[in-house]
């Protein structure tokens, strides 16, 4: 294979930048949920890349656990959205502001 | 049987954390039976294991278990140790067998507050703590059960905590106990320094090397926590306020179980205490003036729960008397007994004062003993036990008592004799006041507009409030037989190793002696109750008619102890305190430095609260700017 | 030819990923999101790990973007969100943000030196091989990643339906319908003043 290691590594620099970016920027919780995936994901890229690299699987077993705690992460977040919606609530992360000191 | 021992100890706070937790899911009624339920479990594992004791040979009834080590900071240790002999299983006889009578009884008497449960939780929790106080092995540990009792009681005192003088009372009844508990803590400290050991077998063990100096200090400070709990001079003024309290708490809690507990330490720390024997005069003088005094002031109270309090306090002055004599047989048999007939007689208060409608004077009561003859049977049981009537529970025990002073035979021991006696004669006359004042004499216009419908209503009372009091009276009316003179001696014998410098013993013939005194002496205040209330209550006109109009007014205003600490603490701390916030504070922090400092505080505050946006995503970017720094740090440090 | 494909799948990535976070339309998105895991999982079918790239497919593009999309779908058009009140400070400091860490790690990586490729045999990234990791080194983790599952459907099932929207006061549906009557009035004032605005340009 003649791809190295350090491609992987930067294209998932880049892909967790802009998936930082999306969170950072956009408002829609829906978006910035979709965003914090590709952080997700970026990561577990890293993860099986360091795996091939060593040669053993356990990078490979923390990317799946990875997968299952994402899943479990936007089960909580579209729960909300949708908790939102049902109280008529503009879909805004910048009208929650309870954490107002 | 240790693990019965723990059993014991642990059901409590089960309960506790079961009611606690589930709360208003429980049915009230459920809530109670549950919490009973407990208690008698309990009790059955208190008894086997009193049992099991009572079969092993003398010498292997003393045992100390370590669960495992609490506290530990260079060789001083703290463990989790449980101690279990002869008096800690008549303390735990008392406490779970009253104690659950009165959770039956407490079932009925708060049947109609929605708060039942809580207040079933507490009385738990009251369990848990008094079990703690008299299992612990070592004084840290009894310091926390003394610590959670005085809480337990506080809690319950101030239960109605919509009625400001029940608030006020629970306070007072805390402070008032947080003395005794730093008294206690102090005499641990200094132990701890005398001899580097807080486990009763360590402390026991060193007893005898202590100076009577080191020995008296240790001991006074000791007896400061035995005072408050037990309500005895001078830290007594909390005991008759508490009973601002419901009822079954004033049964268990200030009358059979917490209140006796300044008598079981002196007991406890009998080696202790017998290197300090000018420590044990001044408890029994304390005791003759307290059962002396309280008498006294029990004659002229009008409020049937407080006459029953100061009684109380009278009692418990005995039993000081009884192991200031180095008699601790006696004082705890008189604990023993006392747990039935004085709990019996506030059950019994309590009845006569649902059945009233709330009523507690007793000049609105008078001749109920037509409507409510059950009651009035067993509150008469009650009430010759305690004045020491001859075949009833509490003649053995104070007769008990003293006929230890006779046979010390020495000065103490003859004005506690002889003060003892008089006090057995105020005894007859209050508490035959009471009964005539409530049961005899002619019907009040208030009870007679209450009664009737309520008897027709409610009958003498629920069966969950009737049974206990029966169950008290059979205690109250026989649990004296397990000491006749010259007979048996089953307490005797039972308590006889707890002391290892021995007891006072006193003879058959100074005990059927001092029976008789005592029963004639008795007869005697009753007699003169019967006089003076049984008809009509003649006492206030012949007050009037009298000069003894001073005197009357200091008892009624309890010897002005409580004015004494007013004006000798609260007033001054007061002035003290509005003094320095009018005149110091105020104006200091208006002096335009000290402002400045506070107003330059808030201006900071306030600019920074710009960032305090409340939007997550800008908190977000601080976050990611912030990694990207660090790393830019570490990058360039290489 | 494994550099290709490499390029090909990185560049899709980067692609989509920028499309999800620009599109405006959450639907859109989410598609994106789809071909940026698609891609994903090319790049770890390159690195040899099949399971954990069928698994990607499966899991991810298949249960959870759909789970996505029915959210996206009961939404609806609340989903957009437009650009409301940002400053453009914030923009510039979370693209200043996202680089800064790109370009950090990028000098890392690059100057880092790393061991070749190891040697694999033929089972490697098999499920066979995950699952034997998974039940044997990994069980607690495995365990733990269940309850954390099941607490997440938990949590789901409670937000989403526990909160049933309150009933409004008679007040508080007069204010509501008040309101909307002005929004709907102030559309349509809208509308006219553009339709008379178009055709005063026109006329111009």
């Amino acid at each position: 294979m003649g791809v190295s290691l350090n491609f992987f590594l930067g294209l998932s620099a880049i892909l967790f930048s802009v998936g930082l970016v999306g969170v950072l920027l956009r408002r829609s919780p829906l978006t910035i949920l979709l965003s914090l995936e590709i952080m997700l994901n970026s990561v577990n890229l890293t993860l099986v890349a360091f795996s091939r690299e060593v040669g053993g699987s356990d990078g490979q077993v923390f990317a799946l656990i990875v997968m299952g705690i994402a899943a479990a992460e936007v089960v909580v977040g579209l729960g909300l959205v949708v908790a939102m919606t049902r109280r008529e609530m503009v879909l805004d992360t910048d009208e929650l502001r309870t954490l107002n000191g | 049987m240790t693990e019965l021992v723990w059993i014991t100890l642990a059901l409590p706070i089960v309960g506790v954390v079961v009611l606690a937790l589930l709360g208003m899911k429980l049915p009230a009624r459920g809530a109670g039976w549950f919490a009973s339920l407990i208690m008698l479990v309990a009790f059955g594992c208190a008894a086997i294991a009193t049992i099991l004791l009572a079969s092993r040979p003398e010498e292997e009834r003393q045992v100390v278990q370590v669960a495992w080590t609490w506290l530990s900071a260079g060789n001083f240790s703290v463990g989790l140790d449980l101690w279990f002999d002869e008096l800690t299983a008549v303390m735990l006889l008392i406490i779970t067998g009253v104690g659950f009578l009165i959770h039956v009884y407490s079932i009925g008497y708060m049947k109609d507050d929605p708060q039942s449960r809580r207040f079933m939780a507490y009385l738990n929790l009251f369990v848990f703590s008094m079990l703690l106080l008299v299992l612990s092995a070592n004084l840290v540990l009894l310091l926390a059960g003394w610590g959670l009792v005085g809480l337990s009681s506080y809690l319950l005192i101030g239960f109605w905590h919509n009625k400001p003088k029940a608030i006020k009372a629970a306070k007072k009844a805390f402070i008032m106990n947080a003395i005794g508990d730093v008294g206690i803590a102090i005499g641990a400290f200094l132990l701890f320094v005398d001899l580097g050991t807080l486990t009763y077998s360590g402390i026991f063990a060193g007893a005898a090397s202590l100076s009577e100096t080191q020995a008296s200090i240790a001991c006074l400070l000791l007896l400061v926590g035995a005072l408050a709990k037990s309500a005895q001079l001078p830290l007594h003024t909390w005991l008759p306020d508490a009973m601002e309290g419901p009822t079954p708490i004033s049964a268990l809690i200030h009358a059979a179980t917490m209140v006796t507990a300044g008598v079981y330490l002196i007991a406890r720390f009998n080696p202790l205490f017998h290197q300090a024997p000018k420590v044990l005069d001044l408890i029994v003088i304390i005791g003759v003036v307290g059962l002396l005094m309280a008498g006294l002031i029990a004659l002229v109270q009008t409020d049937i729960k407080r006459i029953i309090a100061f009684s109380t306090m009278s009692q418990i002055a005995y039993m000081f008397v009884g192991v200031g004599l180095m008699s601790y047989w006696s004082g705890v048999f008189h604990l023993f007994t006392h747990a039935f007939f004085k709990a019996l007689l506030f059950l019994g208060a309590g009845l006569v004062i649902h059945a009233l409608h709330g009523e507690q004077d007793i000049r609105n009561m008078g001749g109920l003993r037509k409507q409510l003859p059950k009651v009035y049977f067993c509150m008469m049981i009650g009430a010759l036990a305690l004045s020491g009537i001859f075949p009833f529970s509490g003649g053995f025990s104070k007769d008990a008592i003293l006929a230890s002073a006779l046979s010390v035979d020495t000065p103490i021991g003859w004005i506690a004799y002889i003060g003892g006696l008089a006090g057995a004669l105020l005894t007859g006359i209050y508490t035959f006041r009471l009964m005539f004042m409530v049961f005899h004499r002619r019907m009040s216009p208030y009870a007679e507009n209450v009664i009737p419908h309520s008897v027709k209503h409610h009958g003498e009372g629920p069966s969950t409030m009737l049974w206990p009091v029966y169950i008290l009276s059979i205690g109250a009316a026989f649990a004296g037989l397990l000491q006749i003179p010259g007979v048996t001696h089953v307490f005797l014998s039972w308590l006889e190793p707890i002391s290892p410098f021995g007891m006072v013993e006193p003879s058959a013939g100074q005990e059927w002696l001092t029976t008789l005194i005592g029963t004639v002496v008795g007869l005697t205040g009753i007699a003169i109750a019967y006089h003076l209330y049984a008809r009509e209550n003649t006492a206030p006109e012949l007050i009037r008619n009298g000069n003894a109009r001073l005197i009357h007014r200091a008892l009624e205003r309890r010897l002005y102890w409580d004015d004494l600490y007013e004006w000798t603490f609260e007033r001054p701390l007061q002035w003290a305190s509005s003094f320095l916030n009018r005149d110091v504070d105020s104006p200091a922090f208006r002096w335009a430095p000290l402002d400045g400092l506070g107003q330059l505080t808030a201006f900071f505050g306030r600019s920074f609260t710009v960032i305090e946006n409340g939007i997550v995503r800008m908190y977000a970017l601080v976050f990611a700017l912030g990694i990207g720094a660090v790393i830019l740090f570490l990058l360039v440090r290489g | 030819m494994g550099i290709v494909v490499f390029f090909l799948a990185a560049a899709a990535a980067i692609a989509t990923a920028v499309a999800v976070v620009a599109q405006r339309n959450p639907f859109v998105s989410a598609l994106a999101l789809l071909g940026n895991l698609v891609s994903l999982a090319v790049l770890m079918l390159l690195l040899e790990a099949q399971f954990v790239a069928i698994a990607q497919i499966i899991v991810y593009a298949g249960a959870v973007m759909v789970m996505f999309l029915f959210v996206i779908a009961y939404v609806g058009p609340r989903g957009e969100v437009g650009p409301g009140e940002r400053k453009p400070w914030q923009v510039w400091l979370a693209i200043l943000a996202g680089t800064l860490i790109a370009i950090e790690v990028i000098v890392v990586t690059y100057g880092a030196t790393f061991e070749d490729w190891a040697e694999i045999d033929g089972n490697y990234g098999s499920p066979a091989a995950i699952g034997q990791e998974l039940v044997t080194n990994y069980l607690l983790a495995f365990e733990v990643v269940s309850v954390i599952l099941f607490m997440g459907a938990v949590a789901g099932v409670i937000f989403g339906t526990g909160g049933r929207p309150r009933r409004l006061s008679n007040d508080e549906v007069l204010a509501k319908e008040t309101e909307s009557a002005e929004l709907r009035r102030r559309e349509a004032s809208r509308a006219v003043l553009d339709a008379t605005r178009e055709s005063m340009g026109e006329g111009s």
